[in-house]
């Protein structure tokens, strides 16, 4: 056998193996390159410079260029430290059998170049489709009727190109650091230790009750607009240390004042459901709250965006009754507005349909894993005789309020900051809560629907994991 | 009636792909009295283990009959089963497979919720129990804080708490200290002599040597049975030592 070709060969084929893990975090990938390809081509895009206000959306497009990158990063070493994780078994087998590290390191190398090939490939397809449907929509939401002419940026495919070297060559240079610091006993045993019991954390979880209420209570007395704006980020900050609390030490708190109620915790339902809660909390309390407060910035978000541009009428004729305008300048106002908002829109749209990607991922690698640890437990208690359908009533359980948690929680927060936002949106000339109302509850409604999908697909393949033998 | 009748029991399994056949079991028949304490001997690859998944109902047989205290589990639906290993076994296996988010007498207890029993009946069973097996102020505590000996009787009093019609044990003692193991099998012998049938599949002869009756299967067949009868325990060790001999250096088929 040729020693050139063994080693692409085998990064080949442990791909092709493990594609349980690398189909959703390729899929990401070039999800990611695609919006960084987009972002990237109408920031340089001719047609878009010719826009009436350009400046706005040039550097709208940069700044999302900024967050889209930052993501992309956030998703590709996530999901990468996940996969690397679950194949340590794999990687000790090789090891055994006589691969040195330098060896395995080559192999990663491979690994990297194809996944990263597929990544960019895939990411620059997609881009390309997409930037022959979005300019319209863009225009369209700046109310430009310019004519667009469809064309491939090569400039924005070498930016992306360059942005996926950057991010693959992070995550290579991560697993090398792990594999040098790797040895053969523990890769081959894997991670076998079990957790400790959280302990409850009294003090914290009373934080978080008073900082979530305070922050509460001055989203909703606020009565004036200026001190709304003014207090808004002192709420946001409250809110925030509140869910951190709430949910690393309240929910523990609360699962162990379930599982002290004898008559509730010892159902069949529960007993298990509650037990395994418990030690997933410590774990999972911090991503959740991360999910959570993302999700909470990513509605209010794309809520007001949307609702300022489609209260653009209102603010404008606001604006002509204040300044007196005549018709030529109420048409150059409403233009510049158009650009305006209808940019931000956009990129509140973009950035939120990213954020949701990025989340919905996270989710579905967590419990993934969980799935995994958790195949030695459920063949423990199935041989102890939990039917198969008592194992799958108790893993929906669980997964359910893991999903569902972070999102009911920042629907509650959204609620909460609605006065809040209303106020606020009276600084801009916007003064209609039934159409903030209506913006907020769709937005809601996508979230949760996309939410609904993933979870139906995790929930499905956690109960395939643990119904599989080791 | 005997408590267990196992007929003639085969089982064949063919490797993925439809490749080969492997005969793991191929004609067991033998049966067990109640309050008897049985071992099951032999080499690895004579079958112990699959013929313990099919007494456990975990398992079908590819032809023969078991037949637990007179009704055959062929007889049991499928959706059933799990819920006649809770009511009618107790498992004892090698690796304790106790659940490390569970304290020890929730472990216990688990059979019990499954079935769903009332929690003052549950603990009324769990408290009396945990004494006799002397883990009765080790409840609270989890299965990483414990000493192997410890889970073990955890994993005694879980298969006990149902009060089963038989207790299966798969190498109990394999992954205990000698000191524990010891113990473990003098608390097998008393629980026995309170009436408890009791079936263990070993390769230990010290264990088997505190059994009443010895089974050795080999090739899926049983070769050889050994009746202690009021032997001591050391004439049985050599006893079993002698037949295993035997077995290994290919004798004839014994009585």
């Amino acid at each position: 056998m040729r020693k050139f070709g063994f080693f692409p060969r085998l990064a080949l084929v442990n791909i092709a193996r493990n594609s349980r893990f690398y189909g959703p975090y390729l899929l990401s990938c070039g999800g990611t390159a695609a919006m960084y390809y987009v972002l990237r081509f109408l920031a340089g895009s001719d047609t878009v410079a010719s826009v009436r206000g350009a400046g706005y959306l040039q550097s709208m497009m940069t700044l999302g260029c900024g967050v889209v990158a930052i993501f992309a990063a956030v998703i590709l070493l996530y999901a990468n430290s996940f996969v690397m994780k679950r194949r340590q078994r794999e990687l000790g087998v090789y090891h055994i059998l006589g691969l040195e590290k330098r060896h395995l390191a080559w192999m990663m190398l491979w690994e990297t170049l194809f996944c990263g090939a597929a990544a960019l490939g895939m990411g620059l397809l997609a881009g390309v489709l997409l930037s022959r449907l979005v300019p319209p929509l863009l225009l369209g939401l700046v109310q430009m009727s310019v004519p667009f002419t469809f064309q491939i940026s090569g400039k924005a495919a070498g930016e992306t190109a360059v942005l996926l070297a950057v991010l693959f060559g992070l995550t290579l240079l991560a697993n090398f650091l792990r594999l040098g610091r790797s040895r053969p006993v523990e890769l081959l045993r894997g991670s076998q230790t079990g957790e400790r019991e959280p302990r409850t954390k009294w003090l914290l979880t009373l934080l978080g009750v008073l900082t979530l209420g305070g922050g509460y209570a001055i989203a909703i007395t606020t009565a004036d607009p200026v001190s709304a704006f003014a207090y808004f980020f002192l709420a946001v900050l409250l809110v925030m240390i509140g869910t951190y609390c709430l949910f690393t030490a309240g929910s523990i708190a609360a699962l162990k004042g379930l599982r002290a109620n004898r008559n509730f915790y010892y159902q069949t339902r529960h007993f298990t459901a509650v037990s395994g809660l418990l030690y997933r909390m410590k774990q999972n309390a911090v991503g959740l709250a991360n999910i959570c407060i993302l999700s909470t910035m990513v509605l209010v978000t794309v809520a007001t965006t949307a609702c300022l541009y489609l209260g653009l009428d209102q603010m404008i004729d606001q604006i002509v009754l204040r300044d007196g305008l005549d018709a030529a300048g109420r048409a150059a106002l409403a233009q510049e507005y158009a650009v305006l908002y209808g940019g931000f829109l956009f990129l509140g749209l973009f950035l939120g349909g990213l954020f949701l990607l990025t989340t919905v991922l996270i989710i579905y690698y967590k419990q993934l894993s969980e799935g995994y640890e958790d195949q030695g437990r459920y063949r423990i208690m199935q041989q102890v005789g939990m039917t198969p359908r008592e194992v799958g009533a108790s893993i929906r359980s669980q997964v359910l309020l893991v999903f569902f948690l972070p999102l009911g929680m920042a629907a509650l927060h959204l609620l909460a900051a609605s006065p809040m936002l209303c106020r606020m949106l009276e600084l801009f000339g916007l003064q209609d809560p039934p159409l903030f109302a209506a913006c907020a509850a769709a937005t809601l409604a996508v979230f949760c629907l996309v939410y609904a999908l993933v979870y139906g697909l995790t929930a499905r393949t956690y109960r395939r994991v643990v119904g599989e033998s080791d | 009636m005997p408590l267990l009748e196992v007929q003639h029991v085969q089982k064949i399994y063919t490797t993925r792909f439809g490749g080969n056949q492997v005969q793991a079991l191929r004609d067991v028949d033998f049966t067990v009295e109640p309050g008897e304490y049985v071992a099951i001997m032999g080499e690895s690859g004579s079958g112990k283990t699959t013929l313990l998944n099919i007494l456990a109902a975990l398992d079908r047989p590819t032809e023969g009959e078991v037949l637990l205290n007179g009704r055959a589990l062929s007889s049991i639906r499928d959706r059933d089963l799990a819920a006649f290993r809770r009511s009618k076994l107790g498992f004892v296996f090698q690796d304790f497979n106790l659940l490390d988010t569970f304290s020890l007498g929730d472990n216990i207890l688990l059979p019990l919720v499954l079935a769903g029993d009332r929690p003052a009946a549950m603990q009324r069973r769990l408290r009396p129990l945990a004494e006799r097996l002397g883990i009765g102020d080790l409840l609270s505590k989890y299965p990483y804080e414990v000493s192997g000996g410890q889970k073990q009787r955890a994993a005694v009093a879980r298969a006990l708490i149902t009060d089963p019609e038989l207790v299966l044990a798969d190498e109990p003692t394999g992954a205990l200290d000698s000191r524990a193991s010891a113990r473990l099998l003098e608390l097998f012998e008393t629980i026995n002599q309170e009436g408890q049938t009791i079936l263990m599949v070993t390769h230990s002869v010290e264990a088997a040597s505190h059994a009443g009756r010895v089974l050795f299967l080999r090739d899926g067949q049983v070769y050889h049975q050994l009746y202690r009868e009021g032997a001591g325990r050391e004439r049985q060790y050599r006893r079993i030592a002698d037949v295993l001999t035997q077995l290994t250096q290919g004798g004839e088929q014994g009585a």
